[in-house]
């Protein structure tokens, strides 16, 4: 187990510098640069170069990607070009805020499947069953975007129920304790729904196969015939094994986790790495971009790590 | 109690838990009882696309909420007003209580308030406008407006309310040149070397100095500005509290301000400004703002090589019906370059009109004739074809390459409409890797026509990516930079933009206003070209 854990560990750091380098390169080739940005006819286009040299833009690129790699193996990260912050920094603000939003939302999506999942199960190819295949796909295939304003429209300026954007209503910034926490909660509820909704179709339709499978297999079977009554047979012995494909499905997920939903950040003006990292790739702020794939890279090799583990855990016929 | 009423019950005994989590929709602003009119009170929320990233003029890049939020909080010299219909802009006190020239012109001596205080209390003196001088000319600062002071040799302090400019040569801007930049706190924004300027963070104890001062800032969510008690200028603010909300997406922004949620929306899209107009709790702010559309034609290139053919395309695109579609009345047409509200205009330039017979001959004349059962134009067996780039996410601009399309099509000129990200487009434009562009500059309030028409060099012709020239054109536009007499200035700029509309090195498509979405109850705003928050101490909150 260790042995394998420290193999997998080496493989990932190898993995994490390949996919900055590459990343590297895409972004120093892909035409234009930061200082691009600055064109505007009342910036003088003198301050440009100046800003391609402060930015170290006019030496050759391999040696850009030599200091870089130097500092990035120690740690250091370098300093956003347009946070003028260290990358660190700005990734420490944002990640959090990403992350308390996507597992809530993964969360969500989990438990409502899996819910879903076992109610669409008791009378499989009944009127139930059928009617929430039909809401689950339907739900899968809107447009987060299209849900996240139905959502809005609906919850926050028809009824006022909850607010339509940020973290925190005005006052909640400055509260403490109990009432930030309530405020926080409430600012919470539609960008987890959005994510929520258009997510639990694909558990629902995974788990929901998985479970007819593992339905009819003879332990279960043998589980009933001991006088297991059908919902223990079900919930008790079949989910369990039913819920190994999800183990690779969420672990596949861990990405999305760090790295956030674009989309449910811009409509819900939610403070994430979704929103910064969309920043610095128009910006072409390569530290902050690069802080940003190491970030969501390392997440892609823990999330591998964690589901494998989970797997060997869950199914003792895994060893690693 | 069987399953299904089970779950009823539980349903409902939810809803207490759900009703707590509701927020209950607050008034923005504390509802006062009558008499209204100004007083201090209440606060104004501003939707912004983007958080600030530095609350130091001199870190940053001139975004324009960052722009217009440090100038809420740190002093300039004096104040550009908007008379520029009239003559170059002139200028109010504000730190500067008076000023004077020389008689030979070179030195500009400028008297300080002497009641002007920083945030924390220290008096604000020459000492701070040295400082500021200092650090606008280092170049381990890096500011982008470094050369607005290449001719000011030195600043000298007389006493700590006098301060003296030294120009190195006589022009008509010295004033704005040495006005251009916020002063900043010697004894605060000095204790950090300026070669750490460039990534340090100011925002910790940060000192300010105008008529607002930080009060919070949550990154990338809410910045909020307060009355500053200290403040010295006239008039003090009446509102408590302006607070800038950062919502990326204009639906949210809109969304939010006919629910009340926000109280002023600075860029409303002209699609929208009925809905504003239709709402009786908002009012719709609308001025001639600084930016103008137009197509680039790629003059290096051998298709747009030939003055008449420019002339053809731009007669042949039914510009007003691409303004009026698209603007929906809230634009005008352009026709040249220097803005229809500055004092330089030219108001005797012709209006070239849609006219696609006589764009029809003029190709003929250039010998591009329609061939073929398409009508596609051909000359020398080649057709008349090229890609128009406009920027990817635009819709806007997308909606008018399509019209560019349509019109030219009717003439037998194939248009492709290609969408470019913004970063790669600029790549393009200033590598002259394109054909034809449809862009828009937002000009300062300086006329100068030199980096964006003169001919491509060192020094001039920086942000001309057309590669365009006319050697008469320049020396008008160096004329006229060095002619200090406004009529005079004014006759040689007038022959300039003659020049420039009669070779039609790009198509001028429009000219638009800005609209500014506002609460009815935010009463006293001046909001002009200037800035949004040009009279910002004058605004107040009227509950009623």
């Amino acid at each position: 187990m260790m042995r394998w854990a420290l193999r997998r560990i080496g493989v990932g750091l190898v993995l994490v510098w390949l996919v900055a380098t590459v990343t590297f390169a895409l972004v120093s080739l892909a035409p234009g640069d930061a200082a691009s940005r600055l064109t505007d006819p009342r910036i003088p286009p003198a301050a440009r170069e100046r800003w391609r040299r402060d930015f170290g833009l006019d030496r050759p690129l391999p040696a850009r990607y030599a200091s870089w790699l130097g500092s990035a193996i120690t740690g250091d990260l370098g300093t956003s070009w347009y946070y003028k912050r260290k990358v660190t920094a700005v990734i420490a603000e944002v990640l959090p805020n990403t992350l308390l939003l996507t597992s809530l939302g993964l969360a969500l999506e989990l438990a409502g499947g899996i819910a879903l999942a076992l109610v669409q199960l008791r009378r499989a190819h009944g009127t139930g069953d059928r009617v929430i295949t039909l809401a689950t796909l339907t739900a899968f295939a809107l447009p987060t975007f299209g849900v996240a304003l139905v959502l809005i429209g609906l919850f926050s300026y028809r009824l006022g129920l909850f607010p339509p954007s940020h973290m925190l209503s005005l006052g909640g910034e400055t509260a403490h304790g109990w009432a930030r926490f309530v405020d926080l909660l409430k600012h919470l509820v539609l960008p987890v729904t959005a994510i929520g909704v258009t997510g639990v179709g694909a558990v629902t339709r995974y788990l929901r196969g998985s479970l007819l499978d593992e339905r009819m297999e003879h332990y279960v079977l043998a589980a009933r015939a001991r006088g297991c009554s059908p919902r223990r047979a079900l919930v008790v012995h079949a989910l369990p094994n039913a819920l190994l494909p999800l183990i690779t499905m969420m672990g596949m997920s861990l990405p999305f986790l760090v790295s956030g939903s674009l989309i449910v950040e811009v409509v819900f003006s939610w403070p994430g790495m979704g929103q910064v990292m969309y920043g610095a790739a128009l910006g072409r702020d390569l530290p902050l971009l690069l802080g940003g794939t190491i970030v969501a890279t390392v997440a892609v090799v823990l999330g591998n790590l964690l589901a494998d583990a989970a797997y060997a855990i869950a199914d003792p016929r895994v060893r690693l | 109690m069987n399953a299904r009423v089970r779950r009823l019950v539980a349903l409902v005994a939810m809803l207490p838990l759900l009703a707590a989590l509701g927020c209950r929709r607050e008034p923005a602003a504390r509802p006062a009882p009558p008499p209204a009119g100004p007083r201090q009170r209440g606060q104004v929320i501003v939707a912004t696309f983007a958080d600030v990233t530095t609350f130091n003029d001199y870190q940053s890049a001139g975004e324009v909420t960052e722009s217009e939020i440090i100038d809420l909080l740190y002093p300039t010299l004096m104040v550009e007003q908007p008379d520029y219909r009239l003559h170059p802009p002139s200028f109010a006190p504000r730190l500067a209580t008076s000023w004077e020239f020389s008689p030979d012109g070179r030195t500009l001596t400028f008297h300080l308030r002497p009641d002007a205080r920083w945030s924390d209390g220290v008096p604000i003196t020459a000492d701070d406008v040295l400082f500021t001088f200092t650090a606008q000319k280092d170049p381990r600062v890096g500011w982008t407006d470094m050369e607005l002071k290449d001719f000011i040799k030195d600043v000298q302090i007389v006493d700590p309310l006098t301060v003296r400019f030294v120009f190195s040569r006589v022009y008509p801007y010295q004033l704005m040149d040495a006005n251009d930049g916020h002063i900043v706190p010697a004894h605060a924004f000095g204790k950090i070397p300026f070669e750490r300027w460039r990534t340090a963070d100011f925002e910790p104890s940060l000192v300010t100095g105008g008529p607002f001062r930080l009060a919070g800032h949550t990154p990338q969510q809410t910045i909020i500005l307060e009355r500053d008690p200290r403040y010295w200028g006239t008039p003090r603010p009446y509102l408590n509290r302006l607070v800038f909300r950062v919502l990326p997406e204009i639906g949210s922004q809109l969304g939010q301000l006919l629910a009340g949620e926000v109280q002023l929306v600075p860029v409303v899209p002209p699609a929208e400004a009925a809905r504003i107009q239709g709402s009786p709790d908002l009012r719709l702010v609308e001025f001639p703002s600084r930016t103008y559309g137009l197509v680039f034609w790629n003059n290096r290139n051998k298709l747009f090589a030939d003055r008449p053919v420019r002339r053809a395309l731009s007669l042949a695109i039914n510009r007003k019906a691409l303004v009026d579609t698209l603007f929906q009345g809230h634009a005008r047409l352009s026709n040249g370059p220097v803005l229809s509200s500055m004092w330089a205009y030219n108001d005797t330039l012709p209006q070239l009109p849609y006219d696609p017979k006589l764009a029809r001959e003029l190709f003929a004349q250039a010998g591009w004739r329609p061939a073929g059962s398409d009508g596609a134009l051909r000359r020398g067996g080649k057709g008349f074809a090229f890609d128009l780039l406009y920027p990817a996410g635009n819709t806007m601009r997308q909606q008018m390459a399509l019209l560019i399309q349509a019109d030219l099509a009717r003439l037998g000129v194939r248009v492709r409409p290609v969408q470019v990200e913004f970063t790669s487009l600029i790549a393009r434009l200033e590598s002259g890797d394109y054909e034809a562009v449809i862009w828009a500059w937002t000009e300062a309030t300086k006329v100068d026509l030199t980096a964006l028409w003169g001919t491509p060099g060192e020094t001039e012709g920086t942000d001309n990516y057309l590669g365009y020239s006319n050697p008469d054109l320049d020396r008008l536009i160096a004329a006229a930079r060095e002619e200090t007499d406004v009529a005079k200035a004014k006759a040689l700029l007038d022959r300039a933009q003659a020049l420039i509309v009669d070779d039609q090195p790009v198509t001028f498509l429009y000219e638009t206003n800005q609209l500014v979405g506002a609460s009815r109850h935010l009463r006293g705003a001046d909001i002009n070209a200037a800035s949004v928050y040009f009279n910002v101490a004058d605004w107040y909150w009227d509950p009623r």
